[in-house]
């Protein structure tokens, strides 16, 4: 439980609290718990960052809906409407989900904090059919009952710097 | 059944005194591959006074000892009627393939053999660092405006970055009423991969090019990119990795870094996509 002690300290230094995340155990730290450290602004960017992105890493799954997600969010403070891309035309980076022509990939880019971001911390969500993305990111952030709600998450993956 | 509407691209060749490998004409839907694409950072050629093709090195560089069974790779395009849309580039953008950066413009013709060059007035740059870009998925035209082309970066530069500008234009046409669709993607940025001292460059080092699928739609996109290679970031360019969707994480900017030197590897892509009825049809180039 040293690591869960950790986790929950505000001041808890940088790198403990990096160790501790990798190393607790789902049991030990459930979804609420992250999800309450990550919407909780006493806690340094940092800190509510790995919060974020475990909570996301650990807990999304194939099959779940937007619906599911927007449920264990928990009307994230920490993800702005901004931070979530719906990819299109890309030229550069391959995200680590497939991309076809039937289904939507979204990236949720998890508290970059201030320009220019140099290390990203991001989540690849890829959803079926074609879901728009002011739908879904008012499904993720305010919970609102829209198109998208009902749409089925296909594969999830989690990118870390 | 429609047809597809007449490219509205005009190709040119500049005086190219070595023909590249043409690229694969795919089959709808159908996949040509490259293989390995390269510009060889060979010495830039000037002309002496009397006008001959020289080779700035001497005589002493691989390209100069090959010099007169081998003439310069100058393939240079005009793409005249693709910028359309998005504020892309003009009408007379050249896309310089022979990866000079000089703009796409013609070489003279060298005569051949050459005798020994007269001694240069100056010595031109030092060549480009040499870039490597593999096809390891694709081109693959798919339906709608779908397209997918993956290569992985090499080069001979450690301790830096590769920057690639990427232009991109085209046009999407709704099917029903000729409305034109805004297209998803940024016209002009430039994007990095690092290169730690054993060259391994990071961010996987692949480069992705991709279109998103647009069903009842009709119309023609491209792509261009420009590889350099350099030892540090411009920082008043502002790079970041949320700065270009387009780039999907990658460190970009919109913002002309002022420290590229000349261009290490140029390539191109090209579609043109008509889906509207019962037509599916989806043809380009890549290069």
């Amino acid at each position: 439980m040293a690591d869960a002690r950790i986790l929950s300290d505000p001041a808890a230094p940088e790198a403990e609290v990096a160790d501790a995340a990798q190393r607790i155990a789902d049991a030990d730290m459930p979804a609420p718990r992250w999800a309450a450290i990550a919407n909780n602004p006493a806690f340094a960017l940092a800190h509510r960052r790995i919060a974020a992105f475990e909570l996301l890493r650990r807990h999304l799954r194939p099959g779940m809906t937007a619906r599911d997600i927007s449920r264990l969010l928990a009307r994230p403070t920490w993800l702005a409407d901004a931070h979530i891309h719906l990819l299109e035309d890309i030229g550069g980076r391959p995200p680590p989900v497939t991309m076809t022509g039937e289904d939507s990939v979204f990236r949720i880019d998890v508290l970059p904090g201030p320009e220019p971001v140099i290390a990203l911390w991001s989540v690849y969500l890829r959803l079926r059919g074609m879901v728009g993305r002011d739908a879904l990111s008012a499904v993720l952030r305010l919970g609102t009952i829209n198109d998208a709600s009902d749409a089925v998450v296909l594969e999830v993956a989690a990118l870390p710097p | 059944m429609h047809a597809l509407a007449p490219m509205p691209t005009r190709w040119k060749r500049h005086a190219p005194r070595q023909r590249m490998a043409e690229p694969a004409r795919p089959d709808m839907f159908g996949t040509s591959r490259h293989g390995q694409q390269s510009h060889q950072a060979g010495w830039p050629r000037y002309l002496d006074r009397a006008g001959r093709g020289g080779c700035a090195c001497g005589g002493t560089c691989p390209d100069c000892a090959e010099e007169a069974g081998r003439p310069s790779m100058q393939v240079s395009f005009s793409a005249h009627s693709v910028s359309e849309g998005g504020g892309a580039p003009g009408p007379t953008d050249e896309y310089d393939i022979a990866g000079n950066g000089d703009g796409g413009q013609a070489p003279a013709p060298a005569p051949a053999p050459a005798p020994a060059p007269a001694p240069a007035q100056g010595w031109p740059s030092p060549p480009p660092t040499s870039i490597t870009a593999t096809t390891v998925a694709g081109p693959t035209w798919g339906q709608c405006r779908a397209f997918l082309w993956d290569v992985s970066w090499a080069t001979a530069g450690r301790n830096g970055f590769i920057v690639q500008e990427i232009r991109n234009s085209g046009r999407i046409t709704n099917c029903d009423d000729g409305s034109a669709v805004p297209a998803p993607f940024t016209p002009l940025y430039w994007e990095a991969w690092a290169v730690d001292g054993s060259g391994n460059v990071g961010d996987g080092g692949i480069d992705r090019w991709s279109r998103r699928q647009f069903n009842n739609t009709s119309g023609l996109w491209s792509m261009s990119g420009k590889a350099h290679f350099v030892r540090t970031l411009d920082p008043a360019a502002g790079f970041s990795r949320t700065a270009v969707p387009d780039a999907n994480g990658l460190m970009a900017t919109t913002t002309r870094p002022s420290n590229l030197p000349a261009v290490s590897l140029s390539r191109f892509a090209l579609g043109v996509w008509n889906c509207c009825g019962t037509t599916r049809e989806h043809d380009g180039i890549a290069m």
